[in-house]
């Protein structure tokens, strides 16, 4: 099947209009998430509390990993330390850090400020990111449905047209013809990318 | 290379030499200012050089430009409310409140430092840096003892400062208190495990122990007998690092000693304490063999009669070791 035949002239307002702005969308959105989060993050302090659950969490990860350099006596007698039953045992010791674990619903889910820095920051980083990201889905999809975008330069299989041309309903287009969802989706990973590094 | 250039390699190497930091920056104070960025990162360098050379008026200078940049740390009443105790806020900056400590501990006002690091921590009782100099502080003024005290409550809320932990070490060993010294660096190792140099000091505070003790058994352990574990240590401290002469050392004398006198183990019943086995001497024989062969190897030619008599050594010993192992055999 010859591909000549198949192309499809698109005008060059929906580039103009679509496929520029959506990719600095993508960009500043994600520039202005990473700003806020920093500026949110730069005043909360650790309280020592914490830092001490951290030390201990992280002391018993290194005898796990690193335990096979150390006697095996010394490493049984470190072994019963932190496991101890005994009511004062390291890890027993109760801590606002680590009871949002049960069911995340304990009074840490109360406001942001209250909040160990740590687990429960990552966690409402990431809600607020999906969030963040239905809410530009649906705008795009409301806002930029029903046409064609644009040509990938390779061809694609059958399965993935419900995927990329959502809100075309044109059974016998080319798959390789993307709507506006499909091209917010790989702006938005390749920003990531940049801006990991 | 130009002298700023030179001065942050200084600083993204962490090199501590005062004298040469001085010469560099001391020219180009005239043209710092506290405003610039870039510049405060030499203001720094140039007040902790100061402070190491003694230069106290230059670093006065400095932390004067400083403090009215960023404000000193500076304890303010507030109001107080009916029925209520005065508040007290700590402001300032905290880089700056450290560089000033730094200061008053290079004159040997001790007693306003720690006042400060103790202002600076109700301020943010985060503050590593100030908890740390709260026990240099100890260390420098108070007995071993206290400075043991101190670190090991700045270890227990920061327990994953390893430099912490071998400090710790350190100090215990000073005191010849072996055993703090050996928990203490197997939390090193743990941080740490492909480190030789740990290995091999671990190793001979296992020696220490298990030669001050009876049947080379200390309470604490079982099983193994701590001159096996000095054993296990010093060979390890040569798997990672090849013809490391301490560990050599350490390795014959280790050896030695536990396939002269093999401590004495738990019985597997866990009953009485028995002798250790025949093939735990046998790998010590085998140890100190291999350990003698590389002395050689790494001392010859070099170290002259002293290498010559290391070998002497090591040949007599491994006959004491055969004989007392067709001793026991008969």
């Amino acid at each position: 099947m010859s591909t000549d035949s198949n192309l499809l002239l698109l005008s060059p307002s929906i580039r103009d209009w679509v496929v520029f702005p959506l990719l600095i969308i993508t960009f500043l959105t994600g520039l202005l998430r990473t700003v806020t989060s920093t500026l949110l993050r730069s005043s909360k302090k650790i309280p020592p509390g914490d830092r001490q659950i951290r030390g201990v969490l992280a002391r018993c990860g290194r005898l796990r990993a690193a335990g096979g350099f150390l006697a095996k006596d010394r490493w049984e007698s470190r072994r019963r330390y932190w496991t101890s039953s005994d009511q004062e045992g390291p890890l027993r010791q109760g801590s606002k850090y680590l009871k949002e674990g049960e069911g995340g619903k304990g009074k840490a889910a109360a406001g942001p400020m209250a909040n160990p820095a740590g687990a429960m920051e990552g966690m409402m980083g990431n809600a607020s990111f999906m969030v963040q990201n239905m809410v530009m889905m649906q705008t795009i999809q409301h806002f930029f449905s029903g046409f064609v975008l644009l040509k990938v330069p390779f061809p694609l299989t059958k399965g993935f047209k419900g995927m990329f041309q959502r809100g075309v309903d044109l059974p016998t287009l080319d798959v390789s013809y993307v709507s506006s969802v499909s091209w917010r989706r790989a702006s938005w990973g390749t920003a990531r990318g940049r801006r990991r590094r | 290379m130009k002298p700023r250039s030179q001065l942050e390699y200084l600083r993204q190497q962490k090199l501590r030499d005062p004298a040469l930091v001085f010469s560099l920056s001391l020219p180009l104070l005239s043209s710092l200012s506290p405003k610039k960025e870039a510049d405060l990162a030499i203001f720094e360098q140039l007040i902790i050089a100061g402070c190491d050379l003694g230069e106290f008026e230059v670093v006065k200078q400095c932390l004067g430009l400083l403090k009215e940049q960023f404000g000193a740390i500076v304890k303010v009443v507030q109001p107080a409310e009916p029925g209520k105790e005065p508040k007290v806020k700590v402001e300032g900056s905290s880089r700056v409140g450290i560089l000033e400590g730094k200061f008053l501990e290079a004159q040997g006002d001790y007693s306003s430092a720690t006042e400060l690091y103790n202002t600076l921590l109700t301020q943010n009782p985060a503050n590593v840096l100030a908890s740390k100099r709260l026990c240099a502080i100890q260390k420098a003024t108070g007995t071993p003892a206290d400075a043991v005290k101190s670190l090991l409550s700045y270890l227990d809320s920061n327990p994953t400062d390893v430099a912490g932990w071998w400090e710790l070490s350190e100090l215990y060993l000073s005191q010849g208190h072996w055993q703090g010294a050996a928990t203490a660096l197997e939390e090193v190792i743990l941080f740490d495990p492909l480190s030789h140099d740990v290995h091999t000091k671990l190793g001979e505070c296992y020696y220490g122990m298990a030669s001050g003790s009876k049947d080379g058994v200390c309470k604490d352990f079982s099983g193994e007998g701590m001159m096996a574990m000095a054993r296990r240590h010093f060979a390890e401290a040569l798997n990672l690092k090849r013809g490391n002469l301490r560990a050599l050392m350490g390795l014959r004398m280790s050896s030695r000693e536990s396939a002269l006198r093999p401590a004495k183990v738990n019985d597997k019943k866990g009953g009485a304490l028995v002798d250790g086995s025949v093939a735990d001497i046998e790998v010590a024989q085998k140890l100190h063999e291999f350990a003698c062969e590389e002395i050689e190897r790494v001392t010859k030619g070099k170290y002259g009669d002293l290498g010559a008599g290391l070998m002497e050594i090591g040949r007599r010993e491994g006959e004491e070791i055969v004989a007392a192992m067709a001793n026991k055999a008969e």
